[in-house]
């Protein structure tokens, strides 16, 4: 280094994070699906900046097929709906209300289900029985009919569809913090802690939680995933975001009816669910094998 | 054994108990007099009374009726439930049928390219959003090449009395002249449906058998069999899968969830009379008492499975059997 000459041998050993780094990135396919994770929400966030036109914005030209369709126009890239909305810009924008949508359902049902997993791993009586049965009884039940039962009680829309989405996703974050302290716990440099005198806050934040985070981690990858799939899902049985929202899951139940006469509004918002699913399944694959989990 | 045996039921009983808790507490959500039949007539008793009634109601099969069409409930659940059923078994027999050899053809070629094929595959059907995937599907079966026909169970042309609710069965039961027409039509339009309600569990199925064939095949026994000159077909199904098969098990119950789930949205796509269309219809509507039913019937088909699974895997694993 700056041509002095080196006398002792040093090797330097990567700290955690540029281990996992390093394993993930050996990965070809998950990190191409995070190159393609980082495009999504780029396009996510500059949204208005790269969408053309006004997602809501009404042209005379109904159903104009794709531009490189022999009827299409490179005006409106991947065509036009029954309404005459550029198809385009509708999917950038869709990608903006989808991310965010999901982001704020893996938020509430992350602090909540880690707050519970927690409070009932480091409390052994009958309170964490009970929120485990009733995490089991959540589980129970079909996810989407959860949901669908909870719109249907505090009635369809975009907030409530968000609440219901998260309520479902919770007892999965519940179950997998309890199970990885409970893991920790058992493991002697958390009894050693106990033994030096930590008490409970101070044994979850400074000894725990670092050590179950890898988890977390992936659990929340697998949650955005559910998360923008529900979603879509509700939207699709018109129970979630309404009509003139451009989310994807909205757009196909909009042309699910011209499916004959414009098969390109069918394939494109499903494309854009899909590859957004399949870049964060990847990604979390990638990133529980780069961080040796089990399952 | 018969000790495992209570102590499923125990754990069916109390989930059950659980379950209608969980759905008395729907009901006091639920507008007032949406389903009179389950309110204490009673004005002033406590909750502990109230759901007693409500209990009790259930178990003799007063389950309400619905707002919209004033037929009763558990009526109306047993008229949708076989479409519902019908198209479930014959997903989950495709999405066996496939997955499970799909999943030992990859062990047995570990990371050659077969293995590469069927698990890049079965990311993909994992990643698969199933109301687009069954879109898809119309639009190159039946729209494009008119292969199968594009919603319902059976073709207007025939007319089936339901006996069972079963249509395969029905149509074979019929004395018409064109009954056995009549059995591959409704064979036709059970196609499409089954193969998207099963595209997840397939790809659930063939990852499950894959790592379990990969785990089994990796082991003593398997190595000293081949020893002994056992020919791979045999070894592989007989000696193998009959340990593999444990995983796998325990996973087809975890999917009659995943299944029921789907069926909402695959009765949605296909026009499909059964138990999803029914309930999301009610929730369109509002129509409580349907929703009520439909929840509580389909919550007490998946715990009762569940406990049906447990049972099978005792069956299955010595181990589990002798350790309890």
């Amino acid at each position: 280094m700056n041509g002095q000459p080196q006398f002792y041998q040093q090797s330097r050993i990567p700290g955690t994070a540029a281990r996992w780094w390093k394993n993930f990135s050996r990965n070809k396919l998950a990190s191409s699906a995070l190159l393609l994770l980082s495009l999504i929400i780029l396009i996510a966030l500059f949204a208005p900046l790269i969408a053309p036109f006004d997602p809501a914005e009404q042209f005379h030209d109904l159903f104009v097929p794709p531009s490189w369709h022999q009827q299409g126009t490179t005006t409106y890239l991947l065509g036009t709906d029954g309404l005459g909305r550029d198809l385009f810009s509708r999917l950038v924008h869709g990608a903006t209300l989808s991310l965010k949508l999901a982001l704020v359902v893996v938020l509430i049902a992350a602090s909540v289900g880690i707050l519970l997993g927690s409070v009932t791993a480091l409390t052994f009586h009958w309170l964490d029985s009970i929120i485990l049965r009733l995490m089991d009884l959540i589980l129970a039940l079909p996810s989407l009919l959860l949901a669908v039962v909870i719109v249907a009680i505090i009635g369809p829309g975009l907030p409530n569809a968000i609440y219901a989405v998260a309520i479902v996703l919770i007892p999965h974050f519940v179950l997998v913090t309890r199970g990885a302290i409970r893991r920790e716990l058992t493991k002697d440099y958390a009894t050693a802690s106990i033994l030096d005198g930590a008490r409970h806050l101070h044994l979850f934040f400074f000894t725990i939680l670092p050590n179950i985070l890898p988890v977390i981690i992936v659990q929340l990858t697998m949650a955005f995933s559910t998360a923008i799939l529900e979603i879509a899902a509700l939207g699709f049985l018109g129970l979630g975001a309404q009509a003139p929202n451009p989310e994807w899951g909205t757009i196909l139940s909009e042309s699910h009816n011209n499916i004959i006469s414009a098969p390109w509004t069918v394939t494109f918002p499903g494309l854009a669910i899909f590859f957004t699913l399949l870049s964060l399944n990847l990604v979390g694959d990638g990133l529980r094998d780069a961080m040796d989990l089990e399952d | 054994m018969i000790s495992l045996f209570l102590k499923q039921l125990g754990i069916l009983l109390s989930s059950l108990i659980a379950l209608t808790v969980f759905t008395f507490c729907l009901t006091l959500l639920f507008p007032d007099d949406s389903i009179p039949v389950l309110q204490s007539p009673i004005e002033s008793t406590n909750l502990v009374e109230q759901y007693l009634y409500y209990l009790n109601q259930l178990f003799n099969g007063n389950w309400g009726s619905s707002q919209l069409r004033g037929s009763e409930v558990l009526r109306d659940f047993l008229l949708y439930f076989p479409a519902t059923a019908e198209l479930a078994t014959i997903s989950l027999l495709f999405a066996i049928s496939v997955g499970v050899p799909l999943g030992i053809l990859a062990a047995e070629n570990k990371n050659k390219w077969q293995d590469k094929l069927v698990v890049s595959t079965t990311l993909i059907g994992y990643s698969m959003p199933i109301f687009w995937w069954g879109m898809l599907l119309v639009l190159l079966f039946s729209v494009t090449l008119g292969f199968t026909p594009v919603a319902s169970r059976l073709g207007f042309e025939y007319d089936i009395l339901p006996v069972t609710g079963f249509m395969l069965i029905d149509t074979l039961l019929s004395d018409q002249e064109y009954a056995v027409e009549a059995f591959y039509d409704a064979l036709y339009h059970l196609i499409l449906p089954a193969i998207v309600l099963g595209t997840i569990p397939l790809a659930i199925f063939t990852r499950v058998t894959r790592s379990a064939m990969i785990d089994v095949l990796s082991s003593d026994y398997i190595r000293s069999a081949r020893a002994k000159g056992l020919t791979h077909t045999r070894l592989v199904w007989l000696h193998a899968l009959r340990n593999a098969m444990l995983p796998i098990v325990t996973v087809i119950g975890l999917q009659i969830s995943v299944l029921i789930t789907g069926t909402l949205i695959t009765e949605t796509i296909f026009s499909w009379p059964g138990l999803g269309k029914w309930l999301l219809e009610a929730v369109y509507r509002r129509d409580f008492a349907t929703i009520h039913g439909g929840i509580l019937s389909v919550a007490i088909i998946i715990l009762v499975i569940n406990v049906l699974v447990e049972l099978l895997s005792y069956y299955l694993n010595p181990k589990l059997r002798f350790s309890v």
